[in-house]
């Protein structure tokens, strides 16, 4: 397969710097347990929909 | 974020580039990569890069050592001029740090050789590269030996190729193994049981041939199956050593002439193979660093309704050619394929007569057959020859189909035969299984 290496060899030279770097989170803790609960939420919801579906027989 | 360079294929540098990046890496074992260095002249650099077939290996064994061995792997990609001609991946294991390679088969495989191949999708930077290849990996050597590398080889191949076929990376591969005596991991190598049960396991149904068994059919036997499209893991008693053949040299114009029905496998002295030892692609035979008596043994990865093996096929071959009473000297080449392909083929004939392609088109078969072309010595076939794929060893006649003197002799799955009277048959080689490398 033929490649464009003058363009492949710019696009490999490009620079990229970032403006600043740190380390996370990048979220508050409020921000994160809030998070958490809905976790728990969409968990306990799973479980309930598959207690339900274990009584039904499709046919 | 990942970094690329691109740098001329100079093996200092590289060794230098990998130094500067991996603890452990063994940089002997890099200096097999000056073997590419006739084919490519520049290559770029592209680390991290996860590797599944490292990771896989890395899961099972690495992440256990006291040695912090990187998980990424780097890859580096090989360009002729704008050609691009694949990638190999370079690992931080200190035992072998090659791993697999996708290599462009059409730059790097001996001119004139037949080869089975698979078209390999590579992504960097947002393109998609295709490159024809062949698997390839070198061994682990702790996790994965020679058997495994060659297991993965054939199987990979059938997975990009055929849907039905599911993808084992190495280290499922590695775990899957059978024990026999001992320990799996780290590995002492494999016996022919458990190479044979690894494949039934990778959903094959083997056959395993032996040269002192088949004595001078081993190579016509081996040939067929290869000619087939079927890449054929091959074993090597004295070498202690498995690799998988996937391709056979040129076929000779040189014919005996002391002999009057002379297999195509007589005409090759040499076969190309992927081997775990070595940069592909291996030479067995002529000129090559193994001689073609190293086999001892094979084993090909067949579907499940080839129950006929082809010994059978050269046996009856030889009877129906002695009732044809051809009397000059005559070349015969064997091998499977599948009605479709076979009707694909006989459709695009422009040159067979309207009769003979309509009832061709409409022969009830096996879903496989074996087909056995007969050629006069110009290399003009003269009689084509289809047998059942599914037929029993002992069942007193396989063949389903005959070509010969302007008659084509059709026998239904009711034992039936019916006999047509056509004006001519010129049909030129089926050639879909192996493609030639120009």
């Amino acid at each position: 397969m033929r490649v464009n290496i003058e363009k492949l060899k710019e696009k490999v030279n490009i620079q990229i710097k970032p403006i600043k770097t740190y380390r996370g989170p990048f979220l508050s803790q409020e921000d994160i347990k809030e998070l958490r609960k809905e976790a728990k939420k969409i968990s306990d919801a799973y479980k309930r929909s598959w207690i339900r579906a274990r009584e039904v027989y499709v046919k | 974020m990942i970094n690329y360079k691109f740098i001329d294929f100079d093996i200092k540098l590289i060794t230098l580039k990998i130094k500067q990046i991996f603890n452990n890496a063994n940089i002997l074992s890099i200096d097999m990569l000056n073997n590419l260095k006739q084919y490519f002249n520049s290559i770029l650099i592209e680390y991290p890069y996860r590797d599944i077939e490292f990771s896989s290996v890395y899961s099972i064994y690495y992440s256990k050592k006291f040695k912090n061995i990187d998980k990424n792997a780097m890859r580096l990609h090989f360009f002729k001029e704008n050609i691009y001609g694949g990638y190999i991946i370079i690992t931080d294991s200190p035992m072998e740090s090659i791993g697999r390679g996708v290599f462009n088969i059409n730059i790097i495989a001996p001119k004139g050789f037949y080869v089975l191949e698979i078209e390999q999708k590579v992504n960097f930077l947002g393109e998609k590269y295709k490159t024809p290849s062949f698997p390839w990996m070198m061994q682990d050597t702790d996790v994965d030996v020679c058997a495994h590398v060659a297991l993965w080889s054939l199987n990979t191949y059938f997975a990009n190729k055929l849907p039905y076929y599911k993808y084992f990376t190495i280290g499922e591969i590695a775990t899957f193994t059978p024990n026999y005596i001992g320990r799996n991991i780290p590995s002492e190598g494999l016996n022919i049981l458990q190479i044979s049960d690894l494949m039934i396991k990778m959903g094959y149904y083997p056959v395993v041939l032996f040269k002192d068994e088949l004595k001078e059919d081993f190579y016509n036997t081996l040939y067929s199956y290869l000619e087939s499209g079927f890449p054929i893991l091959v074993g090597m008693n004295e070498k202690q050593h498995a690799i998988t053949l996937m391709g056979h040299g040129p076929i000779s114009n040189l014919i005996p002439s002391n002999k009057k029905i002379v297999y195509n496998s007589e005409l090759i002295s040499s076969y190309l193979a992927v081997d775990d030892n070595y940069i592909p692609f291996t030479i067995i035979g002529e000129g090559g660093k193994y001689k073609l008596e190293d086999v001892d043994y094979f084993l090909v990865p067949l579907p499940e309704k080839v129950f006929l093996n082809v010994t059978h096929v050269y046996k009856e071959t030889e009877k129906l050619i002695e009732k044809m009473n051809i009397k000059a000297q005559i070349i015969v080449r064997i091998y499977l394929t599948t009605i479709r392909n076979f009707k694909e083929y006989i459709k695009k004939q422009n040159n067979l007569a309207m009769l003979a392609k309509e009832i061709l088109l409409r022969m009830e078969t096996s879903r496989f057959i074996w087909v056995a072309d007969i050629y006069d010595k110009s290399r003009n076939i003269i009689s084509k020859i289809i047998f059942d794929a599914t037929a029993g060893e002992y069942e007193e006649e396989k063949w389903i189909c005959k070509i010969w003197n302007n008659e084509i002799s059709l026998k239904n799955s009711n034992n039936q035969i019916s006999d047509y009277k056509v004006n001519s048959i010129n049909l030129p080689e089926f050639n879909h299984n192996l493609k030639e490398i120009r």
